[in-house]
């Protein structure tokens, strides 16, 4: 099964279909709501930075390996000689 | 016998198509993934080790003794308390790497196996091709990197426990 939820550029995945603009904002709010969770426990600004980082890196590493498997496939003969 | 003269000067005149036989070299080499779909995921999966092995450098290499640093351990060391993602960790630093490198190498190296003599079927020739593409081959180190880092220092550990 075919799925064009999302393009490439270079390294990051952009939304080309509904469900990939709700898999963004899923992503985007769950790292919102991680750093409004973080900066409430912490002490100081680099504190929340810190953890933040961290949790924004694994954020993206499940968006990009969502966005992989669904993403618009290039012709391979076209672009992977 | 007029037509066996016929018939060999028409098999004398026939046209012998011309082979180059440097031109059958060229074959399709498809490897089984696409390189620079497996570089962009790459990237990602060694993100966060290679974020962690910046700190631990920094850290302990150049006694850059900043609380940004010392902060990665802490974090790490927390999440192997905590008990449902206590296996985040090993993964991070271990399955990840492992992971980029395996689609990495799938998507450059070309494995073809083929018989070289008809007549004689256990002789074959195996033929590995590597597409030289950079960024899959800087991935495939860093992760490598990593993952000799991450072995060595559990076997370290694991020494330094029994003794």
């Amino acid at each position: 099964m075919k799925l064009n939820w999302f393009t490439r550029k270079g390294i990051f995945y952009l939304p080309a279909a509904v469900a990939g603009w709700f898999i963004f904002a899923l992503a985007f709010a769950y790292a919102v709501y991680t750093f409004i969770d973080i900066d409430k426990r912490s002490h100081s600004v680099s504190d929340t930075l810190i953890n933040f980082v961290f949790n924004l890196l694994i954020i993206g590493l499940f968006y990009t390996v969502i966005a992989y498997f669904t993403e618009k496939r290039p012709n391979p003969a076209a672009t992977d000689d | 016998m007029k037509n066996n003269d016929e018939f060999l000067k028409q098999m004398e005149n026939l046209k012998v198509p011309d082979v180059n036989p440097s031109q059958h070299q060229n074959t399709v080499k498809m490897a089984i993934m696409n390189a620079s779909r497996s570089a962009a995921l790459g990237v990602w999966l060694i993100a966060v080790p290679c974020y962690f092995l910046l700190c631990v450098f920094m850290f302990y290499f150049f006694h850059v003794r900043m609380g940004w640093f010392a902060a990665m351990f802490s974090l790490l060391s927390g999440l192997a308390k905590i008990p449902f993602i206590d296996f985040l960790g090993p993964i991070v630093l271990f399955v990840l790497p492992i992971v980029c490198i395996i689609i990495n190498v799938l998507s450059i190296l070309h494995v073809q196996v083929k018989n070289i003599d008809p007549e004689r079927r256990k002789v074959k020739e195996l033929n590995i091709t590597i597409k030289v593409k950079l960024w899959n081959i800087v991935l495939i180190l860093i992760s490598l990197a990593i993952v000799f880092v991450f072995i060595s220092y559990v076997m370290t550990e694991s020494i330094s426990i029994k003794s």
